[in-house]
């Protein structure tokens, strides 16, 4: 999966305007980041790239770079 | 493997019944402590329009009586035939005395009966199974009540947005006899107490007393909050435990019993939302008709929600020899799944009960 690939599918989650995301968009800022959105980002990276996220790692992040990072290698640059 | 593997010969699942409160509440309707775009939201994710909730007058037992009266009469049996009664629920009558015993006389059983409380909720009704059969096996009895069901709204904050829209009311009757022409029910069953705490109402036992401060909390309008009196869920990480748990869970179940995924009829799971339904299905390639999700109009109803769905969904699809995979996860964390292949099992139509 690559870099643009995962921002695409975030904005998708979120149902947000293509483009709208960056990956130093903080996740504070984003009323969309919800509970539902958690679950369904836990789904997409489970289905998509074959890892189960848990829900503490996910809290620890601030920004949509910090959720890519917890994929590691997984995403390849854009 | 991840979980514990058993088997139980000689036992026959004759009937099931359900019986829910009248009170039906919509979600969009839930507006008071809510904006309509978030309740939508959250609906369309559940899969929750509408659930069943009781007043504060009904308990489990209540509802579990009128399910057994009806699954009684469906399958013709008497109230002195039965040798065992299982309650099985996490929001019994009391402390003590076992709610099950109160039910023996409520129902006008025989005192030649074995009755208990087993407290465990989505898994639930699998380790009834479980247990019922497992005695049964033991000789002696011959006929087994199995009550299973849970008024989880009473223990929920209103106002917690995790937790205020998702639950309903159920209580079930299960009816088992001894068949030694009955095929084996195969069971895996598992637990991992390390996420208690994702799951738990805090107070109310005896690690954590009521006490007047938390009646006054509890009784206090409050925003987005619950106390330790409260129902308290943290979805993502149930989730994340469903998704390791579940799908070898499920690999193991029908590798015990023999069978492919294929020779299953039906995939009941708990069910806990449909969202986490669908993804477990799609994760392991069952096909969408072969899994029921019963959520809408009666919500997650812990316990009771494999039978209510059985009842609700598939009254009309079990004549004849049904291959059922039942799996239950969830609070504990704990875990049960059973294959069994019924024969002519029953379904009582579903009571709505008054309160």
């Amino acid at each position: 999966m690559t870099e643009a690939d995962f921002v695409g599918a975030l904005e998708e989650i979120l149902e947000v305007d293509s483009g709208r995301l960056k990956p130093g968009t903080s996740l504070a800022d984003l009323s969309e980041w919800d509970s539902v959105a958690v679950v369904s980002f836990i789904a997409v990276v489970d289905e998509r790239v074959g890892v189960t996220l848990n829900a503490k790692s996910i809290q620890g992040c601030t920004t949509v770079r910090d959720l890519m990072g917890l994929l590691g290698e997984a995403i390849k640059p854009a | 493997m991840t979980s514990l593997s058993t088997r139980c010969a000689g036992v026959r699942i004759a009937a099931v019944g359900a019986a829910v409160p009248k009170g039906l509440r919509a979600i969009v309707e839930e507006t008071r402590y809510f904006p309509t775009a978030d309740l939508q939201k959250i609906s369309e994710s559940t899969g929750v329009g509408s659930r069943r909730v009781v007043s504060a007058a009904t308990c489990t037992s209540d509802l579990c009586y009128h399910a057994a009266t009806a699954v009684l009469e469906k399958a013709g049996w008497t109230r002195d035939s039965l040798d065992a009664l299982i309650f099985v629920s996490q929001t019994p009558d009391y402390v003590l005395p076992a709610t099950a015993c109160t039910l023996q006389s409520r129902l006008g059983l025989s005192n030649c009966v074995a009755a208990f409380d087993v407290n465990q909720g989505c898994s639930g009704y699998v380790y009834g199974l479980w247990v019922a059969s497992a005695l049964m096996q033991g000789g002696g009895v011959d006929r087994c009540l199995l009550l299973v069901g849970d008024t989880i709204t009473r223990a929920v904050s209103p106002a917690d947005r995790s937790t205020a829209l998702l639950f309903g009311d159920a209580g079930t009757a299960t009816l088992l006899e001894g068949d030694p022409a009955a095929p084996a029910m195969f069971f895996q069953l598992g637990t991992d107490g390390l996420g208690a705490e994702n799951l738990i109402i805090p107070a109310g036992g005896f690690r954590k007393p009521m006490d007047r401060e938390l009646v006054a909390e509890r009784a206090r309008e409050r925003v987005n909050a619950a106390c330790d009196a409260d129902l308290h869920m943290d979805g993502g990480e149930i989730f994340t435990f469903a998704l390791k748990r579940v799908p070898p869970l499920i690999t193991e179940t029908l590798t015990a019993a023999g069978w492919t995924a294929d020779d299953a009829d039906y995939f009941v799971f708990h069910q806990a939302n449909a969202f986490m339904l669908r993804h477990l299905a799609k994760k392991l390639k069952l096909p969408p008709p072969k899994v029921p999700i019963a959520l809408d109009g009666f919500g997650n109803t812990s316990s009771a929600s494999i039978p209510l769905t059985i009842v609700s969904t598939l009254a009309a699809q079990l004549e004849g020899s049904r291959r059922l995979v039942l799996t239950g996860f969830g609070v504990g964390f704990s875990w049960a799944s059973c294959a069994v292949q019924t024969a002519g099992l029953r379904c009582a139509p579903l009571v709505e009960v008054d309160g």
